[in-house]
This record gives C-alpha cells, structure tokens and sequence, in this order.
C-alpha cells in the first residue's frame, strides 16, 4: 500500500490519466486492425469464412508480376513527387518569407489548392485535363501545341499524377517552411552578411541547417502521402491506361473489395508496410534527428 | 460630446442587434425544440411498436440506374407502406460504383441490410459466400414462368432462387441522328438486319468523312459492351461448362482485333479505352463528338436531358457476317440476405414490388426494361429507343446470361479490362492479351 501510494505520488502518473483515453482509441482504431489484418494475410476468404492457408497468399503476392509493378510505379510517383515538392515548396516559402500585403495574397494563393478536398480536386482535374474536350489540350491546341494524352496517355499517366499532386500539396509544404524559416533569428543572415556571404552561402549554410527539422518533417510526411495515395488514382485513372498507373494501395483495394480476395489484399499491404517501414528508417538514420548540433 | 454621443448610439445599436437576436434565437430554439421532441415522441412510439413487435423495418439498399429510377422507388415504397401499415421500408441509395464495396464489409460483418437490389452479375459472388436466403418455398413454377429466361437464370445459386429479376439492361448502338442524316446513311429496321461489322465500319467512316465529326464511333469503357462485341464475333468468355475459358479462341480473338484495328484507323478515340473515367465516352457522344456511341439503355433518361445540341436514337448492334445478333443483355436483381430477421415479409415486398402492373408503372417511367414476359411498359419518353433495346435484349443467349453470373465473375472481369484496354491500346497482340485472361481464368476457376 505504502509503494503504491508512493507510485501515486509521482507526476508522470498523472500523464497517463490523460494519456489513457487516446491511447484506448488507438489501440481499438489502429492496432487491431492492423494485427487483424496480419491475421487475415495467413488466409483466404471462401464461402463467407476466412480459411487458414499459411503463406499461400505471400507466395502468390512474390509471383505476380501486376504486384511488382505497383511497386515500381509506386516508388517512380514518390520519388517524382518528394524532390519537386520539397524544392519547390521550399523556394516558394524563401521567396515569400517577406512582409507586405501582395506576399500574405501570395501565400494564401498558394494554400488555396490543400483547402479543396482531394476527391474533388481530382474531379476537376479529370475534366481539365480530359484528352479530348478538356481546357488543357483546348489551350495546347491554340498555342498551335500537339494535344496531350495526361491520364490517358501511357507515357503521360505517371507525370500527369506527380503533376496534380504537387499542385495540390505544394501549398501545405510551404507553410511547413514558412514556419521554420520564420523561427531562424535575422541576426545570423546580418552577421553573415557583415562577414561578407552571398546569398548563396547563407542559404547553403545557415538556412538550410537550422530548416532541418522543417526539412524532415516534410520529407517525411510526404513520402508517407506518396506510399498511400489512392484518391487521384481511383478517380482519375483506375490503375490505367494497361498497369501504368497501377500504385501499390490501389492494387490492394482492387484486390480486397473488386476481386474480393481479403487474404492477398491483407497480404499485400504488410508488405507495403514492411517496405515502408524500411524506408523510413532509412530515413532517419540519414537524417540522424536525435543529433543535435549548436550553430551559434 | 460628439465622440461621446456617436459610441453611446452605436452601443444602443449593437446591445438592441444582440437582444433583437436573442429573442429570435429564443424562438427559433424554442420551436426546433418542439419539433425535435415530437420526432423522439414518433421515433420512441416505433421502437415501442417495433419490440412489440407491431412494426417491422425492411432495410433496403439500392443504387438508382437515373433520376426518375430512384423517384419511383420512393413512390412504390409509400404505396407499400400505406397497404402493409405495419411494414416500414427504409431505403438507403448508393451509387453504383461504390455499391459493392458499402455491401460486402456489411455481408462480413453479416448486417447486410434485407433486401438488395444488385445488378446480376453480382448476385452469384454473394450466394457463393452462403450470404443469401433461399427463396424455394415461396417461388412457384408459375411464378418464374413469368420472367424471360435468361434474366431468371442469374437469380439462381446451385437452382435455389435468391431473389427476383427487376429490371433488364441491353446494350445496343446509340447514333447522332443529326450526323447520319448529314450523310445520308441508312440505318437497319430491325436486329436480324443488322449491319455486318463491315458495314458498320463503313458507315462509321462515311460519317466522319461526310460531316467532319470527330469520331465515328466510340464504346462505354465496360466489360459489358466488349463482351457483347466479342459475343456478336461468335466469340464467348467461358465454354458450355462455364469453366473452360474461350475467351481466347479464335472467333473472341478476332473480335478483340477488330475493335483494335478501329481504334488505330482512328475511327474511334483510343483516349477512351485508355482512360481512367468510365463516361469519357458518354461525354465525347453528349459532346456531339461521336457519330455511334455502344452503350446501354440506362442512358435514356440522361441523354433526354442533357443532349439539346443534336437528335438522337438507336439503333441495332452490328455483327460479324455469318453470325447470329448478340447483344450483352442483364439487369438488376432484388435479393434477400439470409441474416434477414424477416425473409418472408421482405419476399412479400420484392414480389409486390416487380409483379406485373408495378413493373410496368415503375418502368415505364424510369425507361428502363423488363425482364417479365407478359409486362408492356408504356414509354412517355422515346419510346422508339426502348423499343430498339427491347428488341436487342431479345437477341440474349442463356450461355451468355449464366456466364456473367458465375460466382467468380468479380474475379475475372479486372484481368479481362486490363488486358482488353492494352490490346485496344495496341500495347500487347490481341492473342497475347486473351491468353493471359484465359490464364488468370484457369488459374481462378482452379482455386
């Protein structure tokens, strides 16, 4: 009794009154299903029941050649997706990290697209860019421009995409920097500048370092958006034209709720998550986020 | 004074705004008040009912083929209600293309609602997971009579009826009137006459060439109308035995070129079989870009509404010289779940719902077909297009209706668009192509 009221007494006791609820919700909301999912990847939906089948189902996931493609496409729009994203966000949030009315218009311009749901977005895009009476090729063909295929284009499908979503999620990003570039104190830049640096080697050596957190964060963050995208996908491509759009969540989608194989779906997504969790601790060990180091 | 005087007018104001507001938010407050008390005073009187067991709620979900579809849903429902006062329906509408994915969770959780309404193709997946109910003791000889064979067929699992064909869809051709009579072409009366493909092809291209349309002719992006292309080749998906695959036997392969050969001549956009949107197509013929659209009956209603720049109408299928008229004919299905608390006052209502004088009424207004035998919808819009498709749904082979409804049909249909579109694309051999959908055929058939 005298350890247990000694226990009570301890503050960070009290924490976890508070952390109790969120920590309820997420095991009810996030981990069980995940572990029922794993569950269900041993296993194979017949005749309204899930049947045992060992590794039947990752067996098959290794041997299809749709899978592996998925993959690749979905390593291309990551990839595609995460330099512009952090380089364009990024010199759009220097080149507006500036007092002034036109600069607030400016950034709220930008933010405009994160605002508008993604299915929607998608929606839009779909008819702007439709290949045969949509306004982009109406434009091209103006410009006396040869008429672009987007999403209905093999070679266009991939670029199309990387496109629409950076376009969507640029914005988002560039606040992330905002807010970074705006926590480095002005003196650095001044006393560098006395020292006589350019621009250049204030950005390559002050900027850029004191922004690493901003900078891991959004890397981070958006390959997190790239591994699971599905929206742009199931409404402006299906996976198309032939597999050249085929991402690795939508592969699983239409294999759990078109072809109503549960087991691969479940499967397959372990996979995804093995792969991304590989990934991302590649990523932090690059990023090495528990160093510390003191620029004054 | 005068600053004074100014703030002390605009602190009237604003107080008089704030307290003028309060009394109307009283208001208002006190009767939402009100209403939402009698809401819970009938809702709890129900609950009161239905443990009582007075009233019994049917859950019914659907998914609207257009507008006026779903508007008589709600009318035959009232009507229901009112003759069966102590039976509530309560309708829930999901589009079509996200139907599948809101019932099936449902089914594995087994709270699927009562009834359904399914298009047939589907129905088989679900009788194969042991989902539906078997309607034998309530369906007599008379009573499946009644419907055209080939739609009674897909609501069959093992020959244990698990519900009632409502509706019948057809496919048939579709026409810019405007552009044909431009170029003075000639349309077939009847599905016997036919054009061949040649002919069509033909016809296609004079329109094009005559009028300056874009595009002589273009296909709804569904295994539905290519399957019906590759049936009028004399080609088939699966053998007799709906399990031996034929989708890439000669005939089927020849059909699969055709439509390829049609899209590299330009003919047709080969943008819509490689697009990710299902009515790029639709929008090209609304658009008054296409001459000859392939698409179903379904679309009268949305084509009286939205084309006002050209006529239109329809008309016969082509086939390949030599073969029969074939068309990809099937429909909606109303089903009963077997977790039904209530399976034979949910049979009750389906029967009601598609005997002959309300599938007539129902129909007639939704412009859509029926799959009974002795209705006669009366059309008040184009019913020369109905006429056209009914008559093509007459050219329904059984084989071509039961392979559709196989319980592995879901399975099958992703691989055979996925390897059509690269065939149409000219990205793979047509042979090639269906070997591989003949493969993944083999390969589900022996799971």
């Amino acid at each position: 009794m005298g350890l247990i009221l000694k226990i009570m007494k301890i503050k960070r006791v009290n924490l976890l009154y508070f952390l109790i609820p969120g920590l309820i919700l997420l095991l009810l909301f996030v981990i069980v299903p995940i572990l029922y999912s794993f569950y269900i990847s041993f296993t194979e939906f017949k005749s309204g029941s899930f049947i045992f089948n060992g590794f039947d189902n990752y067996i098959k996931l290794l041997k299809n050649k749709v899978f592996w493609i998925s993959i690749g496409n979905t390593f291309y729009y990551t990839v595609g997706v995460i330099v512009p994203s952090v380089t364009i966000s990024l010199f759009i949030a220097i080149s507006l990290n500036r007092k002034g009315w036109g600069y607030t218009t400016l950034r709220t311009i930008y933010f405009l697209p994160v605002a508008v749901s993604e299915a929607v977005a998608a929606a839009i895009w779909v008819s702007v860019l439709n290949p045969e009476v949509g306004m982009a090729n109406y434009f091209l063909e103006i410009l006396h421009l040869p008429k672009i295929g987007w999403y209905a284009d093999y070679n266009w499908v991939m670029p199309t995409l990387i496109m629409v979503t950076l376009w969507k999620n640029v914005g988002y990003y560039m606040i992330i920097f905002l807010a970074g570039l705006q926590t480095i104190p002005p003196y650095y830049e001044e006393a560098a500048k006395i020292d006589g640096a350019n621009n250049w080697h204030i950005f390559r050596n002050i900027t850029l370092p004191l922004l690493k957190p901003s900078l891991f964060f959004v890397y981070i963050t958006s390959i997190l958006f790239s591994f699971k995208v599905f929206t742009w996908i199931y409404v402006m491509t299906q996976g198309g034209p032939g597999y050249s759009s085929m991402l690795t969540v939508f592969y699983i989608y239409r294999e759990g709720f078109k072809k109503f194989q549960f087991g691969y779906a479940s499967a397959t997504s372990v996979v995804l998550f093995l792969i991304l969790l590989v990934f991302i601790i590649i990523q932090l060990k690059y990023f090495k986020m528990f160093e510390t180091k003191d620029y004054r | 004074m005068k600053r004074i005087l100014i703030y002390s007018i605009l602190v009237v104001f604003v107080v008089s705004m704030a307290l003028f507001g309060i009394s109307c938010k009283a208001e208002a407050v006190e009767e939402a008040e009100e209403e939402v008390a009698e809401v819970i005073e009938e809702a709890e009187e129900e609950v009161a009912k239905e443990e009582a067991g007075e009233i019994i709620t049917l859950r019914l979900m659907m998914f609207p083929d257009n507008p006026p579809d779903e508007e008589f849903y709600d009318i035959l429902i009232t009507e229901y209600e009112e003759l069966s006062p102590n039976i509530k329906i309560e309708r829930e509408s999901v589009p079509w293309n996200n139907f599948q994915e809101k019932l099936m969770p449902q089914i594995m959780a087994e709270t699927p609602p009562d009834i359904a309404r399914v298009s047939s193709q589907w129905g088989g997946s679900y009788a194969a997971m042991g989902a539906l109910a078997d309607l034998s003791e309530f369906i007599t000889q008379e009573d499946i009579d009644k419907f055209q064979s080939g739609r009674w067929v897909t609501c069959l699992y093992e020959d244990k009826p698990f519900g009632l064909p409502e509706t019948s869809i057809a496919i048939a051709m579709w026409y810019n009137k405007t552009a044909i009579e431009e170029a003075g072409i000639e349309l077939p009366e009847s599905a016997d006459s036919a054009w061949t493909w040649d002919e069509f092809k033909e016809a296609a291209k004079t329109v094009q060439d005559k009028t300056g349309i874009e595009y002589g002719f273009d296909v709804y992006k569904s295994f539905f109308p290519y399957l019906a292309w590759i049936y009028s080749g004399g080609g088939q998906l699966l053998g007799e035995d709906l399990k031996t695959p034929e989708i890439n036997n000669e005939k089927s392969v020849e059909a699969v070129k055709y439509l390829t050969d049609i899209y590299a001549e330009g003919i047709s956009p080969v943008t819509t079989p490689a697009s990710g949107d299902p009515d790029a197509a639709q929008k090209l013929f609304q658009a008054g870009k296409v001459a000859f659209y392939y698409s179903g009956v379904w679309l009268t209603s949305t084509f009286v509404d939205a084309i006002k720049d050209f006529e239109f109408g329809a008309t016969y299928l082509p086939m390949k010289a030599g073969e029969d008229p074939a068309t990809n004919a099937s429909g909606e299905n109303l089903i009963i779940f077997n977790k039904s608390e209530h399976i034979k006052e949910a049979y009750d209502f389906i029967s009601w719902f598609t005997n002959k004088e309300n599938s007539e009424r129902h129909l007639g207004y939704a412009n859509l077909l029926s799959p009974r035998l002795d209705t006669s919808p009366v059309y008040e819009v184009r019913p020369d297009i109905l006429e056209v498709f009914g008559n093509q749904a007459a050219m329904l082979k059984i084989q071509w209706a039961k392979e559709a409804h196989i319980s592995e049909f879901s399975e099958i249909t992703p691989s055979l668009m996925d390897n059509l579109v690269l065939a149409l694309t000219g990205k793979m051999d047509a042979q090639n192509a269906m070997d591989i959908v003949a493969d993944e055929v083999n390969t589900i058939m022996a799971e």
